[in-house]
Protein backbone atom coordinates (compact mmCIF):
# COMPACT_ATOMS: atom_id res chain seq x y z
CA UNK A 1 0.00 0.00 0.00
CA UNK A 2 1.71 3.03 -1.12
CA UNK A 3 1.25 5.88 2.13
CA UNK A 4 -0.53 9.07 1.42
CA UNK A 5 1.24 11.95 1.63
CA UNK A 6 0.69 14.54 4.76
CA UNK A 7 -1.45 17.18 3.78
CA UNK A 8 0.70 19.74 5.05
CA UNK A 9 3.50 18.74 2.41
CA UNK A 10 1.08 19.22 -0.49
CA UNK A 11 2.31 21.60 -3.34
CA UNK A 12 -0.03 23.42 -5.74
CA UNK A 13 0.98 25.08 -9.04
CA UNK A 14 -3.04 27.04 -9.46
CA UNK A 15 -2.08 27.29 -12.78
CA UNK A 16 -5.53 25.74 -14.43
CA UNK A 17 -7.91 28.05 -16.81
CA UNK A 18 -10.54 29.55 -15.66
CA UNK A 19 -12.69 26.91 -17.33
CA UNK A 20 -12.36 24.25 -15.16
CA UNK A 21 -14.15 26.28 -12.25
CA UNK A 22 -17.03 24.45 -13.03
CA UNK A 23 -15.63 21.19 -12.56
CA UNK A 24 -14.03 22.38 -9.73
CA UNK A 25 -17.97 22.97 -8.37
CA UNK A 26 -18.98 19.90 -9.50
CA UNK A 27 -16.34 17.80 -7.09
CA UNK A 28 -17.15 20.20 -4.01
CA UNK A 29 -20.83 18.80 -4.83
CA UNK A 30 -19.92 15.71 -5.04
CA UNK A 31 -18.01 15.47 -1.68
CA UNK A 32 -20.95 14.82 0.73
CA UNK A 33 -22.23 12.23 -2.24
CA UNK A 34 -19.35 10.38 -2.36
CA UNK A 35 -19.25 10.40 1.74
CA UNK A 36 -22.44 9.19 2.42
CA UNK A 37 -22.21 6.37 0.00
CA UNK A 38 -18.88 5.64 1.69
CA UNK A 39 -20.56 5.26 4.87
CA UNK A 40 -23.90 3.31 4.44
CA UNK A 41 -21.97 0.09 5.12
CA UNK A 42 -20.21 1.83 7.88
CA UNK A 43 -20.24 -0.44 11.72
CA UNK A 44 -20.17 1.33 14.35
CA UNK A 45 -16.84 0.06 15.30
CA UNK A 46 -15.53 1.43 12.16
CA UNK A 47 -16.94 4.74 12.95
CA UNK A 48 -14.83 5.17 16.69
CA UNK A 49 -11.98 3.06 16.05
CA UNK A 50 -8.90 4.85 15.99
CA UNK A 51 -5.56 3.98 15.03
CA UNK A 52 -2.55 4.99 17.32
CA UNK A 53 -3.34 8.91 17.31
CA UNK A 54 -4.71 9.43 14.35
CA UNK A 55 -8.00 10.46 13.74
CA UNK A 56 -11.28 8.35 13.87
CA UNK A 57 -13.73 8.14 10.95
CA UNK A 58 -16.01 10.68 13.48
CA UNK A 59 -13.00 12.79 13.92
CA UNK A 60 -11.98 13.13 10.03
CA UNK A 61 -16.23 14.27 9.46
CA UNK A 62 -15.96 16.38 12.45
CA UNK A 63 -12.72 17.94 10.64
CA UNK A 64 -14.49 18.25 7.12
CA UNK A 65 -17.70 19.99 8.82
CA UNK A 66 -15.09 21.92 10.98
CA UNK A 67 -13.11 23.32 7.75
CA UNK A 68 -16.59 24.39 5.90
CA UNK A 69 -16.13 28.22 8.17
CA UNK A 70 -12.69 28.66 7.30
CA UNK A 71 -13.52 27.80 3.59
CA UNK A 72 -16.12 29.71 3.48
CA UNK A 73 -14.86 32.94 5.49
CA UNK A 74 -11.94 32.60 2.73
CA UNK A 75 -13.99 33.18 -0.53
CA UNK A 76 -15.80 36.20 1.07
CA UNK A 77 -12.66 37.51 2.35
CA UNK A 78 -11.87 37.85 -1.38
CA UNK A 79 -14.99 39.21 -2.10
CA UNK A 80 -14.58 41.78 0.37
CA UNK A 81 -11.49 42.31 -1.78
CA UNK A 82 -8.96 42.05 1.59
CA UNK A 83 -5.40 41.22 0.58
CA UNK A 84 -4.73 38.73 2.88
CA UNK A 85 -6.58 36.14 4.32
CA UNK A 86 -8.00 37.00 7.88
CA UNK A 87 -6.67 34.39 10.27
CA UNK A 88 -8.77 32.17 11.73
CA UNK A 89 -8.60 29.31 13.86
CA UNK A 90 -10.08 26.09 12.95
CA UNK A 91 -11.94 24.41 15.86
CA UNK A 92 -11.45 21.25 16.64
CA UNK A 93 -14.42 20.32 19.14
CA UNK A 94 -16.79 17.69 18.03
CA UNK A 95 -19.92 19.42 16.71
CA UNK A 96 -21.45 15.60 17.40
CA UNK A 97 -20.92 11.72 17.46
CA UNK A 98 -23.69 11.27 15.69
CA UNK A 99 -22.38 10.04 12.19
CA UNK A 100 -26.20 11.28 10.26
CA UNK A 101 -26.22 14.28 12.39
CA UNK A 102 -22.41 15.23 10.92
CA UNK A 103 -23.46 14.35 7.23
CA UNK A 104 -26.36 16.49 7.35
CA UNK A 105 -24.05 19.15 9.14
CA UNK A 106 -21.62 19.00 6.30
CA UNK A 107 -23.80 18.50 3.87
CA UNK A 108 -25.59 21.89 4.68
CA UNK A 109 -22.49 23.91 5.10
CA UNK A 110 -21.57 22.75 1.80
CA UNK A 111 -24.38 23.44 0.21
CA UNK A 112 -24.00 26.94 1.55
CA UNK A 113 -20.49 27.29 0.05
CA UNK A 114 -21.21 26.32 -3.20
CA UNK A 115 -24.14 28.82 -3.30
CA UNK A 116 -22.02 31.62 -2.67
CA UNK A 117 -19.82 30.64 -5.92
CA UNK A 118 -22.00 28.50 -8.48
CA UNK A 119 -23.11 31.68 -10.48
CA UNK A 120 -20.10 33.65 -10.56
CA UNK A 121 -18.74 35.17 -13.43
CA UNK A 122 -14.92 35.00 -14.67
CA UNK A 123 -13.95 38.17 -13.53
CA UNK A 124 -15.07 37.25 -9.95
CA UNK A 125 -13.61 33.91 -10.08
CA UNK A 126 -10.33 35.74 -10.99
CA UNK A 127 -10.08 37.63 -8.13
CA UNK A 128 -7.07 37.40 -6.20
CA UNK A 129 -5.89 37.82 -2.29
CA UNK A 130 -2.53 37.06 -0.80
CA UNK A 131 -2.03 33.92 1.19
CA UNK A 132 0.00 34.15 4.23
CA UNK A 133 1.30 30.93 4.23
CA UNK A 134 2.28 30.29 0.33
CA UNK A 135 3.25 33.68 0.32
CA UNK A 136 1.71 34.45 -3.06
CA UNK A 137 -1.34 35.78 -4.44
CA UNK A 138 -3.84 33.11 -5.44
CA UNK A 139 -7.03 33.36 -6.86
CA UNK A 140 -10.58 32.71 -5.46
CA UNK A 141 -11.13 29.51 -8.15
CA UNK A 142 -7.63 28.60 -6.70
CA UNK A 143 -8.72 28.33 -2.88
CA UNK A 144 -12.19 26.36 -4.36
CA UNK A 145 -9.39 23.88 -5.96
CA UNK A 146 -7.64 23.69 -2.78
CA UNK A 147 -10.62 22.66 -1.00
CA UNK A 148 -11.35 19.63 -3.66
CA UNK A 149 -8.21 18.79 -3.03
CA UNK A 150 -8.39 18.82 0.97
CA UNK A 151 -11.66 16.98 0.46
CA UNK A 152 -10.41 13.92 -1.21
CA UNK A 153 -7.19 13.81 0.97
CA UNK A 154 -9.61 13.25 3.84
CA UNK A 155 -12.11 10.87 2.00
CA UNK A 156 -8.75 8.70 1.13
CA UNK A 157 -8.32 8.70 4.86
CA UNK A 158 -11.52 8.00 5.90
CA UNK A 159 -11.77 4.75 3.38
CA UNK A 160 -8.77 3.62 5.10
CA UNK A 161 -10.91 3.40 7.99
CA UNK A 162 -14.05 1.74 6.64
CA UNK A 163 -12.33 -1.03 5.06
CA UNK B 1 -19.55 33.66 -22.95
CA UNK B 2 -21.33 31.09 -22.89
CA UNK B 3 -24.30 30.26 -20.59
CA UNK B 4 -25.31 27.18 -18.97
CA UNK B 5 -28.05 26.33 -16.34
CA UNK B 6 -26.93 23.33 -13.84
CA UNK B 7 -29.59 21.35 -11.44
CA UNK B 8 -28.78 19.49 -8.22
CA UNK B 9 -31.07 17.36 -6.00
CA UNK B 10 -30.58 18.79 -2.05
CA UNK B 11 -31.51 16.90 0.60
CA UNK B 12 -33.57 18.88 2.76
CA UNK B 13 -33.48 18.24 6.53
CA UNK B 14 -36.94 16.71 6.62
CA UNK B 15 -35.13 14.39 4.15
CA UNK B 16 -37.44 15.83 1.18
CA UNK B 17 -35.38 15.83 -2.11
CA UNK B 18 -36.30 19.33 -4.67
CA UNK B 19 -34.66 19.95 -8.05
CA UNK B 20 -32.75 23.20 -7.55
CA UNK B 21 -31.41 25.24 -10.75
CA UNK B 22 -28.33 27.07 -10.50
CA UNK B 23 -26.63 29.01 -13.13
CA UNK B 24 -22.86 28.32 -14.16
CA UNK B 25 -21.10 31.36 -16.04
CA UNK B 26 -18.16 30.29 -16.70
CA UNK B 27 -17.30 28.40 -19.66
CA UNK B 28 -16.28 24.78 -19.53
CA UNK B 29 -12.69 24.17 -20.94
CA UNK B 30 -12.83 21.55 -23.80
CA UNK B 31 -11.45 18.01 -23.00
CA UNK B 32 -9.12 18.26 -25.83
CA UNK B 33 -7.77 21.72 -24.62
CA UNK B 34 -6.74 20.65 -21.13
CA UNK B 35 -3.08 20.75 -19.49
CA UNK B 36 -2.14 18.36 -17.16
CA UNK B 37 1.21 18.64 -14.78
CA UNK B 38 2.35 15.03 -14.25
CA UNK B 39 4.68 16.35 -11.41
CA UNK B 40 2.61 15.45 -8.61
CA UNK B 41 4.31 12.90 -5.76
CA UNK B 42 3.52 8.93 -6.39
CA UNK B 43 1.45 9.54 -2.45
CA UNK B 44 -0.99 10.77 -4.26
CA UNK B 45 -2.28 7.22 -5.33
CA UNK B 46 -4.87 6.67 -2.72
CA UNK B 47 -6.36 10.20 -3.15
CA UNK B 48 -6.55 9.45 -7.13
CA UNK B 49 -7.98 5.92 -6.37
CA UNK B 50 -10.26 7.55 -4.27
CA UNK B 51 -11.67 9.71 -6.75
CA UNK B 52 -12.29 7.15 -9.37
CA UNK B 53 -14.25 5.24 -6.89
CA UNK B 54 -16.45 8.33 -5.96
CA UNK B 55 -17.63 8.76 -9.82
CA UNK B 56 -20.22 6.09 -9.76
CA UNK B 57 -22.09 7.06 -6.53
CA UNK B 58 -22.20 10.78 -7.77
CA UNK B 59 -23.37 10.24 -10.97
CA UNK B 60 -25.86 8.21 -9.64
CA UNK B 61 -27.10 10.76 -7.17
CA UNK B 62 -27.15 13.65 -10.17
CA UNK B 63 -29.28 11.24 -12.20
CA UNK B 64 -31.71 10.20 -8.97
CA UNK B 65 -35.48 10.93 -9.84
CA UNK B 66 -34.62 12.26 -13.58
CA UNK B 67 -36.99 10.98 -16.12
CA UNK B 68 -35.81 9.04 -18.79
CA UNK B 69 -37.04 11.93 -21.28
CA UNK B 70 -34.80 14.08 -20.09
CA UNK B 71 -32.05 11.43 -19.50
CA UNK B 72 -31.91 10.65 -23.50
CA UNK B 73 -32.54 13.85 -24.71
CA UNK B 74 -29.76 15.04 -27.48
CA UNK B 75 -29.78 18.68 -27.81
CA UNK B 76 -27.70 20.24 -30.27
CA UNK B 77 -26.06 16.97 -31.63
CA UNK B 78 -24.22 16.65 -28.15
CA UNK B 79 -24.57 13.47 -26.36
CA UNK B 80 -27.42 12.55 -24.11
CA UNK B 81 -27.12 11.79 -20.65
CA UNK B 82 -27.07 8.06 -20.81
CA UNK B 83 -24.38 8.72 -23.78
CA UNK B 84 -22.43 10.52 -21.16
CA UNK B 85 -22.48 7.72 -18.64
CA UNK B 86 -22.32 5.46 -21.55
CA UNK B 87 -19.10 6.90 -22.61
CA UNK B 88 -17.64 6.98 -19.18
CA UNK B 89 -18.29 2.89 -19.50
CA UNK B 90 -17.02 2.70 -23.45
CA UNK B 91 -13.76 4.21 -22.04
CA UNK B 92 -12.82 1.56 -19.19
CA UNK B 93 -11.73 -0.62 -21.37
CA UNK B 94 -8.47 1.76 -22.75
CA UNK B 95 -8.25 2.51 -18.95
CA UNK B 96 -7.38 -1.19 -18.13
CA UNK B 97 -6.08 -2.06 -21.52
CA UNK B 98 -3.33 1.43 -20.50
CA UNK B 99 -2.53 -0.37 -17.14
CA UNK B 100 -1.24 -3.23 -18.91
CA UNK B 101 0.42 -1.21 -21.41
CA UNK B 102 2.50 -0.34 -18.48
CA UNK B 103 3.20 -3.53 -16.61
CA UNK B 104 4.16 -4.77 -20.00
CA UNK B 105 6.44 -2.37 -20.17
CA UNK B 106 5.34 -0.73 -23.37
CA UNK B 107 6.97 2.58 -24.56
CA UNK B 108 3.75 4.26 -25.70
CA UNK B 109 0.48 3.49 -23.78
CA UNK B 110 -2.64 2.47 -26.66
CA UNK B 111 -4.35 4.97 -28.23
CA UNK B 112 -7.66 6.21 -27.62
CA UNK B 113 -10.33 6.00 -30.95
CA UNK B 114 -10.47 10.23 -30.60
CA UNK B 115 -13.67 9.65 -33.11
CA UNK B 116 -15.54 8.39 -29.98
CA UNK B 117 -17.29 5.64 -32.64
CA UNK B 118 -17.79 3.28 -29.68
CA UNK B 119 -19.82 5.49 -28.03
CA UNK B 120 -21.44 6.59 -30.89
CA UNK B 121 -22.72 2.90 -31.92
CA UNK B 122 -23.37 1.92 -28.47
CA UNK B 123 -27.35 2.99 -29.40
CA UNK B 124 -26.16 3.97 -25.41
CA UNK B 125 -30.14 5.70 -25.17
CA UNK B 126 -31.76 2.49 -25.59
CA UNK B 127 -30.75 1.87 -22.38
CA UNK B 128 -31.66 2.69 -18.91
CA UNK B 129 -29.61 4.70 -17.34
CA UNK B 130 -29.88 2.04 -14.27
CA UNK B 131 -28.49 -0.42 -16.35
CA UNK B 132 -25.32 2.01 -17.86
CA UNK B 133 -24.55 2.97 -14.60
CA UNK B 134 -24.42 -1.10 -13.22
CA UNK B 135 -22.00 -1.67 -16.35
CA UNK B 136 -19.71 1.43 -15.84
CA UNK B 137 -19.79 0.84 -12.09
CA UNK B 138 -18.50 -3.11 -12.76
CA UNK B 139 -16.02 -1.81 -15.29
CA UNK B 140 -15.04 0.51 -12.62
CA UNK B 141 -14.36 -1.74 -9.91
CA UNK B 142 -12.12 -3.97 -12.11
CA UNK B 143 -9.84 -0.98 -12.96
CA UNK B 144 -9.98 -0.55 -9.46
CA UNK B 145 -8.96 -3.71 -8.39
CA UNK B 146 -6.32 -3.97 -10.89
CA UNK B 147 -4.34 -1.45 -9.34
CA UNK B 148 -5.24 -0.47 -5.86
CA UNK B 149 -2.58 -2.78 -4.38
CA UNK B 150 0.36 -1.68 -6.55
CA UNK B 151 3.44 -0.42 -4.86
CA UNK B 152 5.10 2.59 -5.66
CA UNK B 153 7.52 1.49 -7.93
CA UNK B 154 4.63 -0.04 -9.80
CA UNK B 155 2.61 3.50 -9.63
CA UNK B 156 5.86 4.95 -11.13
CA UNK B 157 5.76 2.76 -14.18
CA UNK B 158 6.37 5.26 -17.14
CA UNK B 159 5.38 4.61 -20.83
CA UNK B 160 4.35 7.80 -23.42
CA UNK B 161 0.81 9.01 -23.77
CA UNK B 162 0.06 8.95 -27.68
CA UNK B 163 -1.81 12.33 -27.96
CA UNK B 164 -0.17 14.36 -25.49
CA UNK B 165 3.05 13.08 -26.34
CA UNK B 166 4.50 13.19 -23.16
CA UNK B 167 6.04 10.87 -20.80
CA UNK B 168 3.02 9.76 -18.07
CA UNK B 169 3.70 7.07 -14.97
CA UNK B 170 0.73 4.83 -14.12
CA UNK B 171 -0.05 6.87 -11.57
CA UNK B 172 -0.70 10.14 -13.94
CA UNK B 173 -2.72 7.70 -16.15
CA UNK B 174 -5.48 7.04 -12.94
CA UNK B 175 -5.26 10.73 -12.22
CA UNK B 176 -5.78 11.66 -16.32
CA UNK B 177 -8.83 8.97 -16.15
CA UNK B 178 -10.17 10.74 -12.48
CA UNK B 179 -9.73 14.47 -14.46
CA UNK B 180 -11.86 12.99 -17.07
CA UNK B 181 -15.01 11.70 -15.12
CA UNK B 182 -15.05 14.83 -13.67
CA UNK B 183 -15.27 16.76 -17.13
CA UNK B 184 -18.28 14.71 -17.74
CA UNK B 185 -20.00 14.51 -14.59
CA UNK B 186 -19.85 18.23 -15.04
CA UNK B 187 -21.32 17.86 -17.94
CA UNK B 188 -24.30 15.90 -16.92
CA UNK B 189 -24.73 18.04 -14.28
CA UNK B 190 -25.60 20.81 -16.93
CA UNK B 191 -27.53 19.03 -19.01
CA UNK B 192 -29.85 17.85 -16.32
CA UNK B 193 -30.64 21.47 -16.55
CA UNK B 194 -31.90 22.28 -19.83
CA UNK B 195 -35.08 22.63 -19.99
Amino acid sequence: MIPQTAWTERKFEFNQPIGVFPITVERLRGTPIRLQAMLTNATDENLTQKVGDKWSLIEQVNHLCNCEEIWLGRVRDILDHKEIFERRTLKTDLQSEQIETLLKNFSAARHKLISLVENMDEQTASLTINHPRLQRPIRLMDTLFSTAEHDDHHLAKIRELVW
Amino acid sequence: MATSTCGQIHQHENGSKQQILVHYMIEQTPWFERKFDFNFPVGLFPVIVERLRGTAPHIEQIVNRTTDGQLSRNMNGAWSIKEQVGHLYDLEELWRGRIEDFLAGEKTLRAADLGNAKTREANHNQKTVRQLLIMFSDARSALIQKVEDVDEATASLTSIHPRLQTPMRLIDSLFFVAEHDDHHVTKIRALLANP
